[in-house]
């Protein structure tokens, strides 16, 4: 049988279509095991194309929590939960009284977990939100814009091509160069296309400033927080990337990612892909693709071969990464996209933590997982304060 | 094909899971399920369906924890078992179906062969069969690393081991299970095209 026509017929089986001779030639096939193989090379390449285009998913805890609580009793010897609660069956059992947050944890709880937690209601996760300012000063707030044309700037037009996602089209002649400046609010993200093709991911409380056209003999633009770019080739015109005061990137068609939050000890400037020249006072650094530089607080640019790309570029593709970061430095960037303000109280920050979670978790989640990994804190409205 | 973000799995997760940290497999299920429903759903009609073989799959993928860092692409691979697992599923509701099974009733020809309907209970209890029978020191181990939550690590200094030796008791003892099971009739995918070369 033709290989999408079983497909064709499972799918009409189930769906309760499928008339007598149709079952029993569907059944017959399905019995035979030699046609496992063929049904497996048939729904594998389906399945991974589902995954490759659809939307993230949210996991929802009523419908799977008791799935994966049976998983992992598949292998345990005694059917009944012992008296010394398991680590996280205990998380599992809290979980539900608070209603619904999930809790990944890495050690033992040390204490049950507080109601204070649903307080927490009111924080919303990031998403995409940023405010444009042209030339002229004017501000345009980009979440509720519609689609379309935003502004025209001299000869180049400024189009919303998407929620999150701004274009600038380059002009035919282009004239006197203006400056926009893209900015997020805390808990805000966006996409942007420069004229000449360059595409910038700005992560939250970050900006970027640059010219509506490109007529000079480079193309500077100035950032402040975190972006990720991608560098359309162009020999003739050097890229650069500005950062007020401390360092200058200079680009030859790459991807990178550069980290220079005011709030975060030290710059960090990771490479993905081509070739940059990094500056910063009279050093310069010339890392290969794979690497990233530091620029610590006392001055120096250091290079780090073999750095944590995975946690370095996390956040464009909507995860939190921790390895072994503390209190001080998760809450970092929590606090940047929930926008809320942390507070540390006492040598709360000593212990470090490994974990992952989407950026699209709700902050109850976040809070649950910290609880139960002994972080203790106390809520007032968007203000957090980690206690000791 | 380009990989979904949301189904990234960093590098520590998979050999956590591996060591048997049930809060890192808890977090990848978290992660990988809503995927593998949504695409899953998208072929097999059937809410019931999805969910038994989401379970299955990922019994699989905790009975296969020890492979997981050997391999490639380990979402892939998790993927495939799915798909392993729906014709498994699929294969067990032509018995499940009444009008089949009067017809099987009137005619020969239609005549049942005895499925392997491996329900999750039987599957726990063929695991503790093999467990039964796994030398003193093995059953022990595993038994420290399942029942008590301690860390490979730890079980090597409570015991006076090496942690490599510790390792590799679970992974012979996960070996055992799974030869056990296939033995008794469950099918169980084969890792070799997904291994890191």
């Amino acid at each position: 049988m033709e290989n999408q026509r079983i497909l064709d017929l499972v799918q009409q089986y189930l769906s309760g279509g499928l008339d007598a001779g149709d079952k029993e030639s569907l059944f017959a096939w399905l019995r035979a095991e030699e046609n496992r193989e063929t049904f497996v090379d048939t729904l594998y390449p389906l399945l991974m194309a589902s995954l490759a285009s659809q939307e993230p998913q949210t996991y929802q805890h009523e419908e799977w929590d008791e799935v994966l609580h049976q998983v992992l009793r598949s292998d345990r010897a005694a059917p009944v939960i012992p008296l010394r609660r398991r680590r996280w069956q205990w998380v599992a059992a809290a979980a539900v009284l608070l209603s619904g947050a999930v809790c990944w944890k890495f050690f033992y709880p040390t204490k049950p977990p507080t109601p204070v937690i649903t307080q927490a209601h009111a924080i919303i996760p990031g998403g995409k939100r940023a405010v444009l300012t042209l030339s002229d000063g004017r501000r345009v707030t980009l979440d509720s814009a519609s689609n379309g044309l935003v502004a025209q700037q001299g000869d180049a037009k400024v189009v919303k091509v998407d929620s999150g996602a701004l274009a600038y089209t380059a002009a035919a002649k282009p004239g006197e160069a203006m400056y926009n400046t893209l900015a997020t609010p805390k808990g805000g993200e966006y996409h942007l296309t420069l004229p000449d093709g360059s595409q910038v991911w700005l992560n939250a409380a970050s900006s970027i400033t640059y010219p509506t056209a490109f007529t000079g003999n480079d193309r500077t633009v100035t950032m402040t927080g975190e972006a990720y770019f991608q560098v359309a080739a162009d020999a003739a015109k050097p890229f650069r990337v500005r950062v007020e005061g401390r360092q200058e990137v200079d680009v030859l068609g790459t991807q990178f990612d550069i980290k220079s939050y005011e709030d975060e000890p030290v710059l960090k400037t990771t490479l993905l892909q081509g070739s940059v020249d990094v500056l910063a006072g009279r050093q310069k650094t010339h890392p290969l693709a794979g690497q990233q530089t530091v620029l610590q607080t006392d001055g120096r640019l250091r290079l780090v071969t073999e750095p944590d790309l995975e946690s370095a570029v996390a956040w464009k593709s909507g995860l939190f990464v921790f390895k072994n970061e503390d209190i001080p430095s998760i809450m970092r960037q929590i606090s940047r996209w929930y926008d809320i303000t942390v507070h540390i109280e006492g040598a709360a920050g000593d212990k470090t933590y490994t974990g992952q979670m989407p950026r699209s978790a709700p902050i109850t989640d976040v809070l649950a997982w910290m609880e139960a990994s002994g972080i203790h804190f106390r809520i007032k409205g968007n203000d957090i304060t980690v206690q000791p | 094909m380009p990989e979904n973000p949301s189904s990234h799995i960093a590098r520590e997760i998979w050999e956590r899971v591996a060591e048997g940290d049930e809060t890192a497999f808890a977090l990848l299920f978290q992660t990988l399920v809503p995927q593998l429903q949504a695409a899953l759903g998208k072929w097999l009609p059937s809410s019931e369906g999805v969910k038994e073989v989401i379970q299955e799959t990922f019994i699989r993928v905790w009975l296969n924890r020890d492979q997981l860092p050997g391999l490639e692409k380990p979402v892939n691979w998790i993927f495939r078992v799915a798909s392993n697992e729906s014709f498994t599923w699929l294969k067990k509701q032509t018995t499940r179906d009444r009008h089949y099974r009067q017809l099987a009733e009137q005619q020969s020809a239609y005549a049942l062969h005895p499925e392997q309907d491996l329900g999750l209970q039987e599957t726990a209890q063929l695991v503790r069969k093999a467990l039964a029978q796994l030398p003193t020191q093995k059953r022990l181990i595993y038994e420290l690393s399942r029942e008590q939550g301690l860390k490979t690590a730890e079980i090597a200094e409570k015991l006076g081991l090496s942690h490599s030796h510790v390792r590799n008791a679970l992974s012979s003892s996960l070996k055992f299970i799974r030869e056990y099971l296939v033995a008794a009739g469950k099918v169980m995918a084969l890792m070799a095209v997904f291994l890191r070369t």
